[in-house]
């Protein structure tokens, strides 16, 4: 089931889809977060009140739900990140809208935390190592899950030049990290 | 062992299903007016000049242009009678610059000053226009141009629920949450609920649909105004042609190439900010900021730099550096601060 297909489940009434979606994405978000901010304990922090934004928005009825959640969800996330900047705090906004207990972490949440951070490092690292063609359309296609064609729209090249781009990204990530994927 | 992580799964499938049962849909039919709702009216379609995009007030000239237009239009951002506590931006001299930290005009324009303009912050006073919607912040013994405008007395405070309001409203037009189309009952659900967040329960979200001949009819974008009455954000919807590659439907805002190339050099930068044993100050981090970007040919007028985002992180320590990107070709924000 798409991720899409799972919050259009959720909306409908299957609560466990969204599960299924934190479960499924939780840990680009953690990615996406952890690098950004001093502690695992604030990643998570953001990374639970984005999800609980996500979950408000998916039963807003009247509002569409998003063609591409993943990208939608970090969008949300970086969204909590900026504010917590200007605010000096992660906001609760969400949470307590939906009378969420805080979350305690303990040893084996924040290694988890860190695990995903790890992937993140990789990102960064090929961020320094990539040409920016080849990481703009590995992270279109991995991370934002976009379609070879619509990177190619996007960059104006052919499909086959978008392959050939995240075909030579990939090379560099496996020599760069010494296995085969 | 189930850990934390997986128990907030369970928590966030319990307020699904609390959810579902509430059914809580914004009531986004026309005429209605109650307090967090929507209202709905169409515009004849000659009328755009309303159609404002406002950003947040880096730009002295936009908020200007905005009080103007709005005045040309015969519409009156706040009117005599407006409650100057709904002042949706906040201007640091000439060039203008969000100030939203504590609310005190004065004293976030003294915090980011260096930043703005290279050297201290000298002695300040704030102003507000006669029209109300903006304070400007000057030297002492300076008044901003033109005329009409009114010294606000030491220590006067905006209202931070607005001002912070106003910065979501602009991502939601220009920023992070921009799309290409908006559609009127999307955008309204998601003022309101930003307004329900930000607890200004009371506030209402009023459109006003003003097509144009070659639009689609799905895909608007939505200028946020606020203070055209009391309590209220106006979402004036701008039909455009609709834009080459987008459907209705897309909701997602996809950067252009400079916004994508800043970006880079914040993942660059952070790359290197987080090496193992190094840990830049701020100030370190701003300096890297600048000369990574010039090396990457950002140009300086492409973003504004700001090298704390609160007075409080000064003390913290290993900076990052965090940037918004508004598209539209508006420059983007550069956030170099550590949190907490």
């Amino acid at each position: 089931m798409s991720d899409r297909e799972l919050l259009q489940h959720a909306r409908s009434g299957e609560a466990e889809c969204f599960g299924e979606f934190y479960r499924r994405r939780r840990g680009a978000i953690l990615a996406f977060l952890r690098p950004r901010v001093a502690s695992p304990e604030l990643a998570a922090d953001l990374m639970c009140e984005a999800f609980a934004a996500a979950l408000i928005a998916v039963h807003e009825h009247s509002r569409e739900l998003p063609r591409e959640p993943l990208a939608w969800l970090v969008t949300i996330a970086r969204n909590e990140l900026l504010d917590a900047w200007r605010r000096g705090r992660v906001a609760e906004d969400a949470r307590q809208r939906l009378a969420l207990e805080p979350v305690v972490l303990g040893d084996h949440d924040l290694a988890a935390v860190d695990d995903a951070a790890a992937d993140a490092d990789l990102l960064a690292q090929l961020a320094q190592e990539l040409p920016s063609d080849q990481l703009h359309a590995l992270s279109a296609h991995l991370f934002d899950e976009r379609s070879y064609p619509e990177i190619a729209q996007e960059l104006g090249c052919s499909q086959a030049v978008v392959r050939k781009r995240v075909s030579r990204a990939l090379s560099t990530l496996r020599a760069t990290r010494g296995a085969t994927p | 062992m189930t850990s934390a992580l997986d128990q907030f799964e369970d928590s966030l499938v319990r307020a699904s299903r609390a959810l579902q049962r509430e059914h809580t849909v914004v009531d986004a039919s026309p005429g209605n007016v109650r307090g967090g709702g929507v209202t709905t009216t169409s515009a004849p379609r000659a009328k755009r000049t309303r159609t404002l995009l406002w950003r947040r007030g880096r730009r002295p000239a936009a908020g200007a242009l905005l009080v103007g237009v709005l005045a040309a239009a015969g519409v009156s951002v706040f009117g005599p009678t407006g409650n100057p506590k709904e002042i949706p931006q906040v201007q640091c001299g000439a060039r203008g610059s969000s100030a939203e930290m504590t609310g005190e005009p004065v004293r976030d324009c003294a915090t980011l000053w260096p930043s703005l303009y290279h050297h201290p912050a000298p002695a300040l006073v704030a102003w507000v226009s006669e029209t109300g919607g903006v304070v400007v912040v000057t030297p002492a013994g300076k008044q901003p141009a033109g005329s009409g405008w009114r010294r606000l007395p030491s220590g006067w405070r905006a209202d931070s629920a607005v001002l912070a309001l106003h910065t979501q409203l602009e991502d939601i037009t220009t920023g992070i949450q921009a799309r290409p189309c908006w559609s009127p009952t999307a955008a309204s659900t998601l003022v309101s609920f930003i307004l329900r967040s930000d607890g200004l329960a009371s506030w209402h979200v009023r459109v006003k649909t003003e097509r144009a001949n070659g639009a689609h009819p799905d895909c608007l974008n939505v200028a946020a105004v606020t203070g055209a009455e009391p309590r209220s954000v106006l979402l004036v919807e701008r039909a455009v042609q609709e834009p080459a590659g987008f459907s209705p439907s897309s909701p997602t805002f996809l950067p252009s190439k400079g916004d994508a190339r800043i970006a880079l050099v914040e993942t660059q930068l952070n790359a290197s900010l987080k090496a193992p044993g190094h840990c830049a100050s701020v100030t370190h981090a701003a300096a890297l900021w600048r000369s990574r970007a010039h090396l990457e040919h950002v140009p300086a007028s492409s973003y504004v730099l700001f090298t704390q985002a609160s007075a409080r992180y000064r003390a913290q320590r290993c900076a990052r550096v965090l940037v918004n990107a508004p598209g539209g070709g508006g420059p983007a924000d550069v956030y170099a601060a550590a949190l907490p």
